[in-house]
């Protein structure tokens, strides 16, 4: 009975439940620590020589993204739709700290 | 310009944070119930049931967001109109109603619990949807206060001054009264059911609920730290859209399992996959507020505003525990590949106790704090400030946590390794990690009740304080 319902279960190997939930978690701890240190750079908290250190984060994230797709056998639509995700993570912070940038010259002007 | 001292608005938004903190305190204990259930199974067997107790506990959390919901819009309008909130009689007449609705509701539900499956049942005792099962006269007496409500704004807002915030919160406060109507008729087919009550439910929290979050963080920011009105503004129409777009669509991965058709598979798995996208720029936002205007203050050689540190403590947590709970704990188990093993397991429920937590909750408990503060120059926090706050956040992260280690097992041994069947519930439920969670669950749970009592004696006496007095 048990050997059966196994075999009826494919989709995702038993070893790999406990990898996807940490590496789907790490995904966001990465993309807060990108965010937060991109931030405290932008913010003058921290020193420029850190943002390095944001990217290798934004880096990380962008790995364990593809580590949870390959192993969860996404496919190739929402493969694409995950990518595109990444790149959104990436850019948000640039545009968030330009738009703000610009709101307060507006605003001092 | 009203006169904040009498303003009569503000007054009925403190009735409102009232009886919000003590349907809070209710759904703690009815969960502190349905915990001990879960570990001593024979516990007010026949007198108060699982079922009951669950249901009680999920609608108090509910019903103690939309007071404290109501409340802090009330509580806020004067200061951001300048005028006193018009038809206030009226407002306070909705309060009764509500308050005398809620009590026959909930009292209906310990006393008389169940019905026979007819329409005598979903009139009078309720409707068996998950998170909103007041009768139907309930419903209907809800939505005539959620009306008086939304005319209250609108007329206040239309013959005062209308700021950004305002007018964010007209059109979601809207969509939040409308989107109750969805799950009001009934339908026997329960896919057709579950779609239209998704709609209030997921399109409340996750849209709705999470714009208004955002407008209450942005006024409380302004009123704390005397944030820039423009930037706060600006980032709150962002926010607006973002959520609506990601919040709108994300719905989708509610769908995976209901029978709808298959693209709502690729819909709800893309726009999951954006929704922590927002929470994250709304994390950047309350730390690059907070550091900026800090940083002015001290720069001009002044010191940094700051006259509220219990509610500011609470709104700072509120971005966080949005990002972790709503983002992390929701993103874990969203794609359909994943969740066909984690639905409907405690993974679900521990995703539900820090989201509800981290995004509503805890701003809520801020907007108590402001409340209390009143025209107070300053509140401080004091050692039971602390004290609630440490032992009620950790008493939750704690639940989920150990919600989530029941869940993994679950996952692993209910529905991965023995397929999902009636026998393997039961396997699931019996093995080591699921009980030994549960007990855990419970351990936690009794640590945010000692929280609840510590908030609840701080709100009490915070005002009279003797920190509060020197300062």
């Amino acid at each position: 009975m048990l050997g059966e319902v196994i075999r009826n279960r494919p989709e995702i190997a038993l070893d790999d439940f406990l990898p996807i939930f940490l590496s789907s978690s790490l995904i966001l701890v990465f993309g807060a620590l990108f965010v937060g240190i991109y931030t405290l750079v932008k913010m003058g908290y921290l020193k420029k020589i850190y943002m390095p250190l944001a990217y290798l984060f934004w880096g990380f994230q962008a790995y364990c993204m593809y580590f949870m797709a390959t192993r969860l056998h996404v496919g190739d639509f929402v493969g694409k739709i995950l990518f595109i995700t990444m790149i959104a993570y990436l850019t948000l912070p640039h545009l968030y700290y330009y738009l703000n940038n610009k709101a307060e010259e507006e605003y001092e002007n | 310009m009203v006169d904040n001292m009498q303003s009569q608005s503000k007054q009925l938004g403190k009735m409102y944070f009232t009886v919000a903190a003590i349907l809070f305190g209710a759904q703690i204990l009815f969960g502190l119930i349905a915990g001990t259930q879960f570990v001593f199974s024979g516990f007010l067997f026949e007198i108060l049931d699982f079922n009951v107790a669950r249901m009680v506990h999920i609608n108090a959390l509910v019903v103690w967001l939309l007071y404290a919901m109501i409340g802090s819009v009330y509580y806020l309008l004067p200061d951001e109109t300048k005028v006193e909130t018009v038809g206030i009689g009226l407002g306070k007449l909705g309060f009764y109603v509500l308050t005398l609705a809620v009590t026959i509701v909930v009292l209906v539900y310990i006393l008389v619990q169940v019905g026979p499956a007819n329409e005598m049942s979903i009139w009078l005792i309720h409707e068996g949807r998950e998170y909103i099962e007041a009768p139907r006269w309930a419903d209907i007496g809800i939505v005539v206060v959620v009306l008086i409500f939304l005319a209250n704004v609108y007329l206040t807002a239309m013959k005062g001054e209308r700021t950004g915030i305002i007018t964010v919160l007209m059109a979601d406060l809207l969509a939040l009264a409308g989107l109750y109507l969805a799950g009001m008729f009934y339908t026997n087919n329960i896919s057709i059911d579950q779609y239209w009550w998704w709609w209030v439910i997921h399109l409340w929290v996750e849209a709705t609920w999470e714009v208004f979050v955002a407008a209450v963080i942005g006024w409380a920011l302004i009123k704390v730290i005397g944030a820039n009105r423009q930037i706060v503004e600006m980032w709150l129409w962002i926010e607006v859209a973002m959520l609506f777009g990601s919040g709108i669509l994300g719905i989708g991965h509610h769908y995976f399992w209901i029978g709808t058709p298959e693209y709502w598979w690729e819909i709800g798995a893309l726009f999951s996959a954006l929704e922590p996208v927002p929470l994250v720029a709304m994390f950047v936002h309350v730390m690059y507020d907070w550091g900026k205007e800090q940083g002015l203050q001290k720069g001009a050689g002044g010191k940094a505003q700051m006259n509220n540190t219990p509610a500011f403590l609470w709104f700072v947590a509120s971005a966080f525990g949005n990002f972790i709970g709503a983002g992390i704990w929701g993103f874990f188990h969203t794609l359909p590949q994943m969740n066909i093993y984690t639905h409907g397991t405690q993974f679900t429920s521990a995703h539900g106790h820090l989201a509800f937590f981290g995004a509503f909750a805890m701003a809520m408990i801020a907007m108590f704090y402001m409340g209390v503060q009143g025209n107070k120059k300053e509140l401080k926090m004091t050692k039971l400030t602390k004290y609630g706050f440490t032992f009620i956040t950790v008493g939750v992260v704690g639940m989920t946590v150990a919600l989530t280690i029941a869940g993994y097992g679950q996952v692993m041994i209910e529905r991965a390794q023995f397929g999902a069947t009636w026998e393997a519930y039961f396997i699931g439920q019996s093995s080591i990690w699921f009980k030994q969670a549960m007990g855990w669950r419970l351990a936690m749970g009794l640590v945010t009740f000692v929280g609840f009592l510590c908030l609840v004696i701080d709100l009490l006496t915070i005002k009279n304080a003797k920190i509060n007095q020197e300062s």
